[in-house]
This record gives structure tokens, sequence and C-alpha cells, in this order.
């Protein structure tokens, strides 16, 4: 809250300072549009651009009135971004003039003075603009409805949290693609998880281990659609699974869940499928006699 | 009849117009008791969607009561039933249809041959949505014709208001297909760009599929307060960067699933490429703002999904598509299969799950419309969404 206002503070002072800058270009215009008026000759002259003094006169006019507007109007802005043009206009009349002029002197200075106040210009318009935004924003937030009480859900966000989940039937088309979906997802780790502490597992009904192991170990190495694992992998999982079924009262899971866990390391050396099954079958073996 | 007739950029009137009539045996009139104003009506009245044509009815959320039925819509609809109408016209039949591809109908666009020239195949014929897509007038109007209106129908229940089954039409299917087609996973952190009133149901329905987080960016404070309010983290993209926020929400990985509710008129300002967008669509050399698209493929996660139920209509620029291929993204996109939802969403209301007139904040006159239109795109007076009576 504290750097709120200390932000806001500084904006409105950056707001008054802008404002003040607009009130003294707006004088300066005026002042600039009377010289140009009443001595367009004595201005063309000095500038080396004697043709030239109805268009000075023309400019001169423009300066009053946006002199005017800047130091009438409530809000400057736009007449302020007008000046910003005016330059740019001045900017392009006086730089053809260089060349070959007898008071290139004169006109290089004249430049200098206006992509000067150019400058001041752009600055005091920009931060006018964005007060102008500030003061729009505070205004709409001001007669913000509010809408904090319009959640849509009668019952509460909370109650409705994934309440679809259980009835909606997820169309086969907008699923992600079977190819495309991490092998983890819904399936190997987190599904034999699930099984292990479960009890369904095979290991708890005290047969057939072996077989279960083995047809996890054939799962993994022979599925053509999810990524092969390596059998150390296989292994190492299976031998996870043990331990894990271990400390949940001997009920191992079914290997096959085991099998397609990943596992991040891949540096242990390669082992036969016939190795692989063994080594899973000894492990829960064990398990089960411990 | 009194109806909402286009007549150029920003030029939107309530003509007298002569009463629609009974054309095919499948057509029925709708006498129409609410319709809305659809953020997707403001790409018309803005003029970005090529194929308007001055004196167009305007409209494709609205519902009513039947008044007519030809006689090969007997067997399902009859006179003095209360029906939502689907803003895609489905003839039910058709191999599209019948796969459930409601939106892209192979038969109900009568100008197919022009839908085939821009699109390379039709697409299905939509009310009050430009002669590319039919030119079928539309429902903000006293009366309506609905073609093929034995299989475009809602039916709704009695007991339930206009304001709840009204946006079953479009904008509630549109919000929850453009989060199912995602496939939501608990563990997945959803981030929806735009919180119009597709963005508001877009979190809604990903509350009900079980997202674990939902975060929610625009630059509209009510909108952002009623995104809070439906269960979503909000970020004010005038404040602060959505990249950057994105990420933090996520421990820097981004979220999984990205959804566009925003489409081709993006609002931000402050970055390069939407000044670059704008200066290419004001020069016509570009009809969509990208700039949401290229912000989700930059932020998305890795083998994340993209899903974009925003309207886009032509020609997008500077698409990093190379961020898609090597992060591996699948994108979704598409107009809405309205009817493939209305059974699943209607019965939500029923059950209180969901109470879609939360999201109504003006209700007028059809002769307030053109105003309305303004006030809408203008975002004023907490303006979200417009409800006319006729």
């Amino acid at each position: 809250m504290h750097q709120h206002h200390s932000g806001f503070s500084q904006q409105m002072i950056s707001r008054d300072s802008a404002r003040g800058l607009a009130q003294g270009l707006g004088w300066f215009s005026i002042g600039l549009g009377l010289a140009e008026l009443l001595a367009p000759r004595q201005l063309s002259r000095a500038l080396g651009m004697e043709d030239r003094s109805g268009l000075i006169q023309a400019y001169g006019v423009r300066e009053i009135a946006t002199g005017i507007g800047i130091l009438a109007s409530r809000d400057p802005t736009p007449w302020v971004w007008a000046r910003v043009g005016g330059d740019a206009l001045d900017l392009a009349t006086l730089a053809p003039a260089v060349p070959d002029n007898p008071q290139k002197g004169n006109v290089l200075l004249a430049m200098m003075a206006v992509a000067g106040v150019t400058a001041l210009d752009l600055i005091c318009a920009q931060q006018l603009s964005t007060a102008r935004q500030q003061a729009h924003r505070e205004e709409r937030l001001r007669n913000l409805p509010d809408y904090s009480n319009r959640s849509g859900m009668p019952r509460g966000v909370e109650q409705m949290r994934g309440v679809a989940r259980h009835d909606f039937e997820m169309p086969r088309d907008m699923q992600t693609p079977e190819a495309l979906r991490p092998w983890t997802d819904g399936r190997p780790a987190q599904a034999g998880a699930g099984k292990a502490t479960s009890g369904t597992g095979v290991a708890a009904s005290g047969a057939g281990t072996a077989t279960t192991n083995h047809e996890a170990a054939h799962t993994a190495s022979s599925s053509s659609l999810k990524p092969q694992l390596s059998s150390a992998q296989v292994v190492r999982t299976a031998a996870d699974q043990v331990a894990a079924a271990k400390g949940d009262g001997g009920t191992a899971a079914t290997s096959h869940d085991a099998a397609s866990t990943p596992s991040s390391s891949s540096l242990k050396p390669q082992l036969s499928s016939a190795q692989v099954v063994r080594t899973a079958a000894e492990q829960v073996a064990a398990a089960k006699d411990r | 009849m009194r109806a909402l007739c286009w007549h150029g950029k920003n030029d939107i009137r309530c003509d007298t117009v002569p009463d629609p009539k009974i054309e095919d045996p499948r057509d029925a009139i709708i006498k129409v008791t609410s319709c809305a104003i659809c953020g997707s009506d403001l790409h018309l009245f803005d003029g970005f969607m090529p194929g308007m044509q001055s004196g167009d009815i305007m409209g494709h959320e609205f519902m009513g009561e039947v008044m007519e039925v030809g006689s090969g819509a007997k067997d399902s609809l009859k006179v003095g039933d209360r029906v939502v109408v689907p803003f895609t016209i489905t003839c039910g039949e058709c191999e599209q249809c019948r796969r459930g591809n409601f939106s892209v109908c192979e038969r109900s666009n009568r100008n197919k041959d022009i839908a085939d020239k821009l699109f390379g195949h039709t697409t299905a014929g939509l009310f009050g949505y430009t002669h590319l897509t039919g030119g079928y007038p539309g429902g903000q109007a006293e009366y309506v014709r609905v073609p093929f209106a034995d299989k475009t129908h809602v039916k709704v229940p009695r007991g339930m208001t206009d304001e709840q089954a009204l946006f079953l039409g479009d904008i509630f299917p549109t919000g929850w297909q453009g989060v199912v087609q995602c496939d939501i996973q608990p563990t997945d952190t959803v981030a929806i760009w735009g919180c119009g009133p597709v963005g508001q149901f877009a979190i809604r329905s990903a509350v009900l599929l079980g997202a674990k987080q939902i975060i929610a960016i625009d630059n509209v404070p009510e909108r952002l307060v009623m995104a809070e309010a439906g269960g979503a983290i909000t970020i004010n993209f005038d404040k602060e960067s959505t990249v950057e926020r994105l990420n933090e929400l996520t421990q820097g990985k981004g979220p999984e699933k990205c959804i566009d509710c925003v489409g081709m008129e993006a609002h931000a300002t402050a970055t390069l490429d939407s000044m670059y967008d704008r200066a290419k669509q004001a020069l016509m050399l570009e009809s969509d703002r990208a700039h949401v698209l290229r912000e989700m493929m930059y932020v998305c996660r890795p083998a994340g999904t993209i899903s974009v139920p925003g309207v886009y209509g032509g020609l997008i620029d500077k698409v990093p598509f190379g961020m898609v291929m090597n992060k591996g993204l699948t994108i979704r996109a598409g107009q809405t299969h309205v009817k493939r939802w209305t059974d699943d969403l209607l019965r939500r209301i029923e059950e209180g799950q969901i109470d879609p007139s939360f999201v109504i904040t003006h209700t007028v006159g059809l002769e307030q419309g053109p105003e309305m239109y303004k006030t809408f795109r203008e975002k004023q007076d907490g303006c979200i969404k417009v409800v006319l009576k006729p």
C-alpha cells in the first residue's frame, strides 16, 4: 500500500509539472506566433528564405491557435500533441533551406532551437497522455461495479472443483493422443502406486509372482507404442515396487505397472529379459519371505 | 418486425424489416424472447470480417418460442416449445454431423462455394455471421427463421429462465469446448487469455473439469474481479508481465494448457508485436492480430496444449511456429460443436452446478441494441454481457 501511495503521489507531481510545462509552452507558442505573424519579412530575411514570408505568417497563425488551445482548454493534451506536429512541419520547412543558403548558420541555429522545443513538447505531451490515461483508469475504478459475488456457482467454487471429472465422458477425439501422452500420465507409475496400496497386487495372494513379473518384463520390452525401457530400468523399478510393497505390508504391486515406470537413470548395464524376470521374481519372493 | 441490421463499420441500426417465412420443410419460425450481443459480433461491428452486406440482420445467440414449424420438423418441434438455438446450423445427417463435428456441417452453409474457396472446405452455416457462412438472418430480431430446425435446437425445460438457458447457444459451450479440448488433468495449470464472456465460462469450465490452477489474463478491472470470483488467479497485463507472472506461478515451467479466448482483436498495446500488428492491419496487410497466440506459444510448457476458441478470420503474421515445433505443442481450434455439449451442460445447470446468468451485466430492449454495441465494445459501464429483449 505504501508503494501504491508513493507511486500515486509521484504521478500527481508528474501531472502537475506537465500541466505547468504545457502552460509555458502555450505562452511560448503565442509569443513565437505573434513574431511570425507581425514580422515575417525580418524573419524570412534572417533565415535566407525571402520568398517564404507568407508561409511564416501562416505558421504564426498556427502557433497562436495552438497556444490559445493549450491555455484555454481544460485538457491541453491534444493541443500539445498538435505542437509536436507543428514542430515536425517547421523542421521539414527549414531543412531544405540549409544548402546554398547565405544565412546557413542562422537556419542551423533555428533548427537546433526547434529540435530543443520539440523535445520539450514531446516530454510534455507524453506526460499529459499518461496522466490522462491514469485519470481515466481512476475514474473507472471509482465507478467499478462489484462483481466479486458473481462466481456463477451457487454452491461455491471449491464445492464444484472437479465435479465434472466424475461424470463427464471425455470425447475420444479431444483426448490427448496416446502417442503424445507423457508416459507417466495416469498409467505406469501413478497407477502402479495406487495398486500397491490397494492390496490387489498379485504377491498378496501368495502365488504367481514370477509369472506376473514375467508379464511385466514382457510388456515393457515388447510394446511398440510405449517408449522402450531398458532392462535395467525395469529391474530397478520392480525393486522399488517391492520395497514399496514391503513397506505396505507385503502387497506387492503387479509388475505390469511397475515395468512401465520411467527412471531417470540409464547408465546401468543392459540385462536380458530372462535376467530381468529372474531378478524381479527373486526380489518379490525375498520380500514375501521377509 | 424490428431487427438489428448491419449497415457498415460502426453502423448497426434497429430497422423494420419483413417477417421471416418458412422456406423449407425443415424450417421453423421462432419468436425471440431473449438474445445477446456476442464478442464475435464486435468483429463485424468493427469491420474486420469480410462478407457482410448492408441490411444483414445481426445475432447468433438467441432463444425463444416456436411459432411455426415446417412439415419436415414436426416430429421434433411443436408450436409453443421453448428452445435455445445453437449458433452453428446443423443438418444432423452429413458425415461431419454424424461424427459430432457439428461446426463443420457439410450441408448447412448455403454459400458453400465461397467457403470452399476461402477455407479450402466449407464450414457450417451460422446465423447472422457474414455471407461466407450462409448469410442467414440472425437472431437480434423479433422473429427468426431456423433452417434444419429439427436438429438445430435445444429444448428448454420448464422452470429454467431465459437468462439461465440463453448462453447454451454459444458462449457456455464455447468456453466448455475450449477447456475440454485441452484434455484437462488434475495436475494442470490452465492459463486463459481474455476475461470476456467466453473467458468467464472457460474459467468455470476449468473449475468443473478439475484443473489444479486457473490463471486468467486481461486488463479490464471488473472482468478480472469476475474472473477471481470464478476461482481464477488473475494477471492484469497493464500492470505486470504476463510471461513473467505465468512462469512465477508455475515454478518457471509455464502452464500446461493455454486457452485463447480473445481472438483476432487482441488489445495489447505496449508490445512491439502488437504495434506491428496494428500497423499491418491498418494497411490491410494482415486481417487478425496474433499477439495472444504468440504469447501462448512462448510461455506454454513444452509438450503442452494450446486451445483456440477465440475467433480468427483470415491471415496472421509472424507466428513463431518454430516454438510450436520444437516444444512439441499441440494446437486445437475450431468453432463450437454446440449440440455435442448442450445435453450435458443443460443437466449441469439444472443440477445447480453452474448458473450462467452470472455473466449478464446489462439487459435492455432491442431498440437500445445499437447503443449497447458501443458500450460493450468500449467496455463502458462495467459491461461484460448484454442481453436484449425484443
